[in-house]
């Protein structure tokens, strides 16, 4: 197990380099330098202080010599600093984490929450009433744009209701008001976009649930157990369900880039201060160092928690313990 | 000289009477708040440093400059109590203001006008203003109240130039300007204080109780951050926001609720810039002045305005707007006249020989590509109507729109274009050097359609050297009528600004610098305030 | 009971699929004004006789508009799975055929890709390229191919080692011939279900690029920029951002069901 999960862990070193060469590849061959934003066409700004600035950026260093020199910095887990406002990377991003952390795993929780008692009882009567009607709704939350169903969220119950707010972390009092008030005013403010994100999550997990569920039941000791005269709930959830997880451990690892792209636009659209909209901006502002830390840092999570379900999934079934792979 | 300070003191003397006048009037309590959307969040609140209008937006209220332009666009003194200009135009010399002070409760001292100085030379420091500092000779601080600069050569464009924010010594003496923790928490001597930052979410600032006018009576100013246009008009629409800058129609159409005209106030004033198709010089059809001109006189100026901007706008007839002194007040913008563009077309020798529609000359059809950049709704509109209308006179025109960045480098600044769509937005100083200028056409300058007339070089060079207005007047009226005779630009139109404001806001009015420039004498009734106080 | 149940989902998604390509081909003929005619005395119209769904800023026909995009962002959305499959199968046989080695090195090329937030990607290749509609079904297609990449290896792994593959290897096929005549048509099936799900996977996609304003350019109409043109408007003219939604949300449901029904038919 040891040496199997060293050799997995040294296979991840080849990808993460690829990564950072094709990110620094990416950020190099577009077009437009980390300067352009404060200096493109402003005519206050001369071609010789464009140049001093690229000078002093390092940007006048052949390609090699600056991928080399990020390398050697991320080595040390140094980030560099941001091109737009001179800020350590480092910061940035530890500033921006906590809030979609916070959104993405309240998202994932209600998903759990919801989609596998859906899938569940959906599993026990295949194409019954309760199956069909889930099955619509939650392949409309997968199908629809999501930063339309956004704005449909903003405009029935944030502009036409007024139950919640626009968008935004915080009411403008926020800073005023008692601990308890605060927790409420940014849970009141994160209705809309948990919520969302929640029901566009919903199809892939419930519709794991329901075909893992639906497989398991067929198994032999469910019909034990329900030989043994167990209560429904009991089987469903107790012997039917442990097993029928598995392999939804799997998909999590994997969602982790997918929550990168839905991020950008739910925080764009809810004004939310987010890894997604400083990713965005720094694309757009080609900041190369903020881009190349978080695909970096992002592609790693991906990887490790690749890895993890892996292990997990080798540790629960023995069968595909050895010689995967 | 002795005339010449006189004058300058009775401007700085009017400039402060108007506001004071106004605010008797009408009994301003201090208190509320005012909430501002932003597209973007600032980067560096530091004057020297900030580039994106985020940033501007915020120094401008934490920072001052030693002058100022007032509404009516003239320049007074701000930290400036008075200033004079040595006959030969080498020698400025500024009086500061009694008793101004820092945030921190620091007198502001001529030194600190020496060390901004220093810092704006600074080679290591990432300021891109550094080139109006070029002729600077020598700073010098004669005393903690006078301010001699010296310079090389005389440049009228100076005086605007120290219009650049005052950075305090005592606190950034020691710091690498480029990554101070300062950048983030900045102490200034402006209106309105610093209080907090929330990175992408809102900036705060605080009335400052100390400040050298009077104490603003708007207590907070929130700079809220709201990247999606179309969430930022709904914040408008339930009242979160109370000030915002509106599209042309969002200000013709949408605004027009029960609501909004209710609980808010529309502004609209010309902004200081203008969108213009440029022309590739070099490219032997536009090197044609009599195509140039016939373009200019087929482009129905009038009816992209209609079209695009909702009438929200002035037509163009050269690179100054009208209110601006620079203007020559005889040009005005063509009228419309195909008949006349045909003619001169023919007389440079493309007429339709072939009977397709398409004029050409040698064979060759006239057909050229007009690029634009990408994510310009109004630009990408007027391309249309330029092109229908030039379609009209028999040219044929392809658009192509690109991303920003790689229409900047890879056809602004190659030269690989044939005409172009832009606009220049300017400072309020009629200086063209940079966009005419003969020698202003290396990759990465401004010159980029490659316009080059001896006349008008002269002109722009001594332009700089003067400081007479007279004098200036004369020679950049003359500059507008060779612009407008050779058109290396069809000057299109100059939009109008259009904020929108919570109608709760009082002594508030559009002057042609904008509705801010008196942001602290704008209050609130007290039964119509909405936000509480908040102790600082 | 629910077999019949399953076909009845995926057939209405069929028929849906079929409708909207008999509205993409006919567009010329279905739609009742020119999409492209700006007409500015008659912006945002709420929809009446005239204008079914109303009209959108520059006063163009939003259902014309709609039809037209209708053939857009199918076109981007077979175009875009087409170019994934291509790629998918080719790497996903040729790492499953050959093994060893390259299906290593293969493979690690499909995690790096996997590991990347396709949006940098997206966001990146076309900030190069310029956002003209076949830079973007290229761009989609090559960051979507991986799935169908790790199917078809996985497929043919396992067919390698059947009887009927065997007999054939020690009957002398080439090995062309066994990739194409044995191996590969045993393993459509899975890649059609996911080529399914894929071309509403696309469309979306496409919609999320335009509203970040780097999908296909206006003026010409797809769903995406429809929808994005349309928000601006959102406050007054609601039409406008529900309409185009709404196709989106039909067309992209009528092939996840037909996927799902394609893979339960295969079972």
């Amino acid at each position: 197990m040891t040496a199997y999960l060293l050799r997995r862990l040294l296979g991840l070193i080849p990808v993460l380099l690829g990564i950072t060469l094709i990110s620094f590849g990416v950020m190099k061959l577009a077009p437009g330098e980390p300067t352009d934003a404060s200096l493109q066409f402003n005519p206050k700004a001369s071609l010789e202080a464009r140049e001093r600035m690229e000078r002093l950026l390092g940007l006048d260093q052949p390609l090699h010599r600056q991928y080399l020199r990020w390398l050697g910095r991320v080595a040390r887990l140094d980030f560099d600093r941001s091109f737009r406002d001179g800020r350590l990377v480092t910061d940035q991003v530890l500033e921006r984490l906590p809030v979609t952390v916070t959104i993405n795993l309240a998202a994932l929780l209600l998903v759990f929450g919801i989609a596998v008692p859906l899938g569940v009882f959906a599993a026990v009567r295949p194409g019954g009433v309760f199956d069909r009607l889930t099955t619509v709704l939650v392949f409309i939350g997968y199908s629809a744009p999501g930063f339309w169903l956004a704005l449909l969220a903003i405009a029935s119950f944030g502009v036409t209701l007024r139950w919640f707010p626009v968008s935004g972390l915080h009411a403008i009092d926020h800073e005023a008001l008692g601990l308890l008030r605060r927790g409420l005013d940014t849970a009141w403010h994160l209705v809309l976009p948990v919520g969302v994100m929640t029901f566009v999550g919903l199809a892939g997990l419930s519709r794991y649930a329901r075909s893992g569920m639906i497989e398991v039941l067929r198994q032999d000791y469910i019909r034990t157990a329900r030989a043994k005269g167990l209560s429904e709930r009991r089987i469903l959830f107790h012997h039917g369900l442990r097993n029928a997880l598995l392999p939804i451990i799997t998909i999590l690892g994997l969602a982790l880039p997918d929550l990168i792209a839905g991020s950008v636009v739910m925080e764009t659209i809810f004004s939310i201060p987010g890894m997604g909209r400083l990713f965005y901006d720094a694309v757009m502002a080609r900041d190369q160092n903020v881009v190349m830390a978080l695909v970096t840092v992002g592609a790693l999570l991906t990887l490790l928690g690749n890895l993890l379900a892996d292990l997990a999934y080798a540790y629960a079934d023995p069968r595909i313990r050895v010689g995967r792979r | 000289m002795r005339r010449r300070f006189v004058r300058y003191a009775a401007a700085l003397v009017a400039g402060l009477a108007a506001p004071a006048l106004l605010a008797a009037q009408s009994q301003p309590v201090s208190g509320d708040a005012l909430v501002v959307s932003s597209i973007g969040d600032a980067s560096r609140l530091l004057p020297l440093l900030a580039t994106d209008s985020a940033s501007g937006d915020i120094v401008g209220l934490l920072f001052n400059g030693l002058l100022k332009y007032n509404e009516r666009l003239e320049i007074v003194g701000d930290l400036a109590e008075s200033w004079t200009v040595s006959p030969d135009g080498l020698t400025i010399t500024f009086v500061l203001r009694p008793n101004i002070r820092w945030h921190d409760g620091a007198p502001v001292t001529a030194e600190d006008v020496r060390f901004t100085y220093e810092k704006l030379i600074d080679p290591s420091v990432l300021t891109p203003y550094s080139s109006s500092y070029q002729l600077v000779e020598s700073v010098e601080a004669l005393d903690p109240r006078t301010v001699r600069v010296r310079y090389r050569e005389p440049f009228a464009p100076a005086l605007e130039s120290w219009m650049m924010g005052i950075i305090p010594k005592h606190l950034l003496e020691r710091e690498d300007l480029n990554t101070t923790p300062f950048l983030r928490r900045p102490v200034g001597m402006g209106p309105y204080r610093f209080r907090r930052w929330n990175t992408g979410e809102l900036i705060e600032l605080a009335a400052n109780p100390d400040y050298f006018e009077h104490r603003p009576y708007i207590d907070r100013y929130l700079y809220r951050i709201i990247p999606d246009q179309a969430t930022s008009f709904l914040e408008l629409l339930t009242g979160q926001v109370d000030l915002a800058g509106l599209t042309p129609l969002q200000y013709r159409r949408q605004t027009d609720t029960p609501y909004i005209r209710r609980a808010y106030r529309k502004f609209r004033y010309p902004s200081f810039g203008f969108t213009y198709v440029g022309y590739n010089l070099q490219d032997a059809r536009f090197a044609d002045r009599r195509v140039r001109q016939a373009f200019n006189l087929a482009i129905d100026k009038p009816a992209l305005i209609d079209g695009v901007l909702f009438g929200l706008g002035t037509a163009a007839s050269g690179p100054y707007p009208q209110e601006s002194w620079a203007s020559d007040p005889s040009i005005r913008p063509s009228a419309p006249d195909r008949e006349a563009a045909r003619a001169l077309l023919a007389e440079a020798g493309w007429t339709d020989h072939d009977g397709d529609g398409v004029l050409d000359r040698d064979g060759r059809p006239f057909q050229f590509t007009l690029i634009t950049n990408q994510g310009n709704e109004v630009r990408r509109q007027v391309a249309e109507l330029v092109q229908q209308q030039l379609r009209a006179l028999g040219v044929d025109v392809k658009i192509r729109i690109i991303e920003w960045s790689s229409f900047v480098h890879e056809f602004i600044d190659k030269r690989r274009f044939e005409a172009v769509l832009l606009g220049w937005s300017l400072s309020r100083d009629p200086d063209l050097y940079d966009l005419f200028h003969s020698s202003k056409t290396r990759e990465g300058e401004y010159n980029f359609v490659g316009y080059a007339n001896p006349e008008v070089d002269r002109l722009l060079e001594r332009g700089r050297r003067v400081f007479e207005q007279e004098e200036r007047q004369r020679i950049y009226r003359e500059v507008h009528r060779h612009l407008a005779e050779d058109q290396p630009y069809t000057f299109l139109f100059v939009p109008d600004a259009l904020p929108i404001l919570h109608a709760r806001f009082r002594n508030v009015a559009a002057t042609p610098i904008g509705i801010a420039y008196n942001l602290i004498d704008w209050h609130v009734p007290p039964e119509e305030q909405r936000y509480r106080r908040m102790s600082p | 009971m629910a077999a019949v149940f399953r076909n009845r989902l995926a057939a209405t998604g069929a028929a849906v699929l079929l409708v909207l390509a008999v509205v993409a081909v006919c567009a010329p003929w279905l739609a009742p004004y020119d999409p492209l005619a700006v007409n500015l005395p008659d912006a945002l119209l709420p929809p009446s006789p005239a204008h079914w769904l109303g009209t959108d800023p520059l006063g163009r026909d939003v259902l014309s508009r709609l039809i037209w995009g209708t053939r857009i962002s199918l076109l981007i959305g077979f175009i875009a799975v087409g170019v994934a499959v291509v790629v998918g199968t080719a790497v996903g046989l040729l790492a499953g055929y050959a093994g060893g080695r390259l299906d290593a090195a293969l493979m690690r090329l499909v995690d790096t890709m996997l590991a990347f937030p396709s949006i940098f990607l997206l966001l990146a290749v076309i900030a190069i390229l310029e956002p003209n509609i076949y830079n973007i079904m290229a761009v989609i297609g090559l960051t979507s191919w991986m799935g169908v990449a790790r199917l078809v290896r996985a497929e043919i792994l396992s067919l390698k080692e059947r009887d009927f593959v065997l007999a054939a290897r020690a009957l002398g096929a080439s090995p062309v011939r066994l990739m194409t005549r044995h191996l590969l048509p045993n393993a459509i099936g899975p890649v059609l279900v996911a080529a399914t799900l894929g071309v509403g996977g696309a469309i979306l996609t496409e919609s999320v690029l335009s509203y970040l304003g780097l999908g296909v350019q206006p003026p010409t109409p797809s769903w995406g920029n429809i929808l994005n043109e349309g928000r601006v408007a959102l406050g007054i003219a609601w039409w406008l951002t529900l309409t185009p939604g709404l196709c989106i949300l039909v067309t992209v449901l009528a092939f996840n069901l037909l996927g799902e029904g394609i893979r339960d038919g295969l079972k």
